[in-house]
């Protein structure tokens, strides 16, 4: 086993960030925060620990994945997982009186990854719910919402729009044990269109059929093969009525440049009930937005109410914008004050004054006129005043 | 342009064969006028190859670096991924066998097994659906020796010939599943690039006849 000196390095999967990372975060969150309350929104934040069973539901995020301790008498307690559950749970416990509510947070969710895979630990999201609002308003409102959010981060993105009713309707009239129910949901949602082709189990005509459904993403035109797979199976019918619908209205708003589809979205979180959404940008191997409607979800915390949502993953989104190069410079403030010790309040005086002109000034921490102009140069400070 | 990771040894030649039967100019890959590199282009600009070992396709494609990959389906079910397995490309094939001193084997029995293998997380998943109590030592070799040296009562690996194994005074005790080269996609690759992914799939399938 190699050794490691605990003090000096953090876990597996958790990162410091530091300046420009910051910078960016703190960005990213603020112009979200500011699209989210444009359109009606109210924040909410929910404790970083909760009791297990709040994420147990829809296994977001299965429990041996979730980072756990106890509470002092010996409960399980869970580090935030998944920020849906709770926001339904604070939804079904204390806004049941002033539906619908437009919720919105900034927070992060944990999940323990996989030794050396290179994957956060800690993932910073900004996202909104919609609770109390049913289809197709609910959704349209949904989608809107996440348009205006990635617009808003300056980066060139694809917004996916899917039902999770198209999958799971061709599944129903399927004679499988659950097992292998759960095994061909994991196939089409990893689109193995292989392992679907050997599948055992099924007839040739139903496999020929579930082997279409991994490859019904793209454009508008994938409606026409999508009505083929679907023929016969009224679910899968109406779920692929309803996206149409959805599409026709968005182009209608001049907002279906924007969007793409795959009806071959299972998902892997069990909560989602209707409309399914995933944001992808160049670049980012996984979404960077994922959502979509959970109306059996706030039943698990005692009160029926359909609910639908996304979440944004900062930190990809950071990502990218790191490696477009934006939010590197600045940062540095416009005015270093060099002052002689006992002249701290004409200093500060100074730097009120400054301050108030808009300028950003720091107030120097050196004995030796020297060393401040070295320290201004190295830190990209312009100006030196020197009292 | 699409990045492709492609496995480098025992599938590499035959991939970039199947590739050249797809219409893509795989020259700038030929032995003579390969050096050190690790990336290159195909004539028509249409693929960036890049050589990687097989966990490392799946990494690169699983983080989005590469849109594509060719790996063994052998890696896959060791590793897992999350990329789309959308083309089995029928070559690379073996098998996955569980192997062992010939006439030795016992089956499953109360006893606890010793098992050897490169492919420990197969191993254990393959036992474990028959509830067995198996005790797995990952080996990184050749794993023949471990039972040979009585370090593992059975080795599970991937068997071509069984040739290596008939010398070695070994053979395959059950097959457990067939292996062979998948091309994988990155989730993110075929939605933002669906009209180059979906143009590689098809040259690729009219090149292998499926």
């Amino acid at each position: 086993m190699e050794s490691k000196n605990l003090k000096i390095n953090v876990p597996d999967g958790m990162r410091d960030l530091v300046f420009g990372d910051c910078r960016r975060y703190s960005a990213i969150e603020r112009r979200l925060a500011e699209v989210y309350e444009s359109l009606g929104y109210r924040e909410v934040r929910t404790p970083a620990l909760e009791y297990l069973e709040v994420f147990d539901g829809g296994s977001a995020l299965p429990r041996e994945r979730m980072y756990k301790l106890t509470d002092n008498s010996g409960r399980l307690l869970a580090l935030r997982a998944d920020n849906t559950m709770p926001m339904a749970r604070v939804a079904a416990t204390k806004l049941l009186g002033e539906l619908p509510a437009l919720l919105y947070y900034n927070q992060s969710v944990f999940a323990v990854q996989s030794e050396n895979s290179g994957r956060a630990g800690e993932i910073m999201q900004s996202g909104v719910e919609i609770i109390g609002a049913p289809a197709p308003r609910g959704d349209l409102l949904c989608i809107y919402t996440a348009i205006k959010a990635l617009r808003v981060l300056g980066l060139p993105f694809k917004l996916e729009l899917g039902h999770v009713g198209f999958f799971n309707s061709l599944l129903c009239e399927l004679e499988l044990t659950d097992e292998a129910k759960t095994d061909l949901r994991r196939l089409v949602n990893a689109k193995n269109a292989v392992l679907l082709g050997s599948f055992e189990g099924l007839e040739k005509s139903q496999l020929a059929r579930l082997r279409r459904i991994p490859l019904l993403y793209g454009g508008e035109e994938i409606f026409d093969e999508a009505e083929e797979v679907a023929a016969g199976n009224e679910g899968a019918l109406i779920a692929l009525e309803y996206v149409k619908k959805l599409h026709r209205l968005l182009e209608e708003a001049g907002l279906a440049d924007d969007i793409i589809i795959d009806l071959g979205i299972v998902h892997e979180i069990d909560y989602y009930t209707g409309a399914v959404l995933r944001g992808y940008t160049a670049g980012a191997g996984e979404p960077i937005l994922s959502g979509g409607r959970y109306d059996g979800l706030l039943e698990s915390f005692g009160h029926s109410v359909p609910a639908t949502g996304f979440a944004i993953n900062v930190g990809l989104v950071a990502e990218r914008l790191a490696n477009a190069g934006v939010g590197e410079n600045g940062g540095a403030p416009d005015v270093l004050i060099h002052y002689p010790g006992h002249e701290f309040a004409k200093a500060a005086e100074l730097a009120e004054r400054l301050a108030s002109e808009g300028k950003r000034c720091e107030l120097s921490c050196f004995g030796s006129e020297e060393e401040a102009r070295l320290y201004a140069a190295a830190r990209g400070i312009l100006e030196v005043v020197v009292l | 342009m699409i990045r492709l990771a492609l496995t480098k040894g025992r599938i590499e030649s035959e991939a970039i064969a199947l590739l050249e039967r797809a219409g893509y100019d795989c020259s700038d890959l030929a032995e003579e006028r390969r050096g050190r590199r690790l990336i290159f282009r195909t004539g028509g600009e249409e693929l960036e190859i890049v050589l990687a070992k097989a966990g490392d396709v799946l990494t690169y494609v699983g983080h989005g670096v590469c849109d594509a990959g060719i790996v063994g389906s052998d890696t896959i079910a060791e590793q897992g991924s999350d990329a789309c397995v959308l083309l089995d490309l029928g070559i690379g094939r073996c098998r996955f066998a569980l192997a062992g001193k010939a006439g030795q084997w016992r089956g499953i029995g109360h006893r606890r097994l010793t098992v050897a293998s490169k492919y420990p997380n197969v191993t254990r998943r393959w036992f474990a659906r028959r509830g067995a109590d198996v005790e797995v030592v990952k080996i990184e070799g050749s794993v023949e020796l471990a039972p040979l040296l009585g370090l593992a009562d059975a080795i599970v690996d991937i068997v071509e010939t069984g040739t290596t194994l008939r010398e070695n005074g070994l053979e395959v005790y059950e097959v457990i599943s067939d292996v062979s080269a998948r091309l994988i996609f990155n989730m993110a690759s075929i939605k933002l690039k669906k009209a180059e992914t979906d143009e590689l799939v098809r040259r690729v399938q009219v090149a292998i006849g499926s």
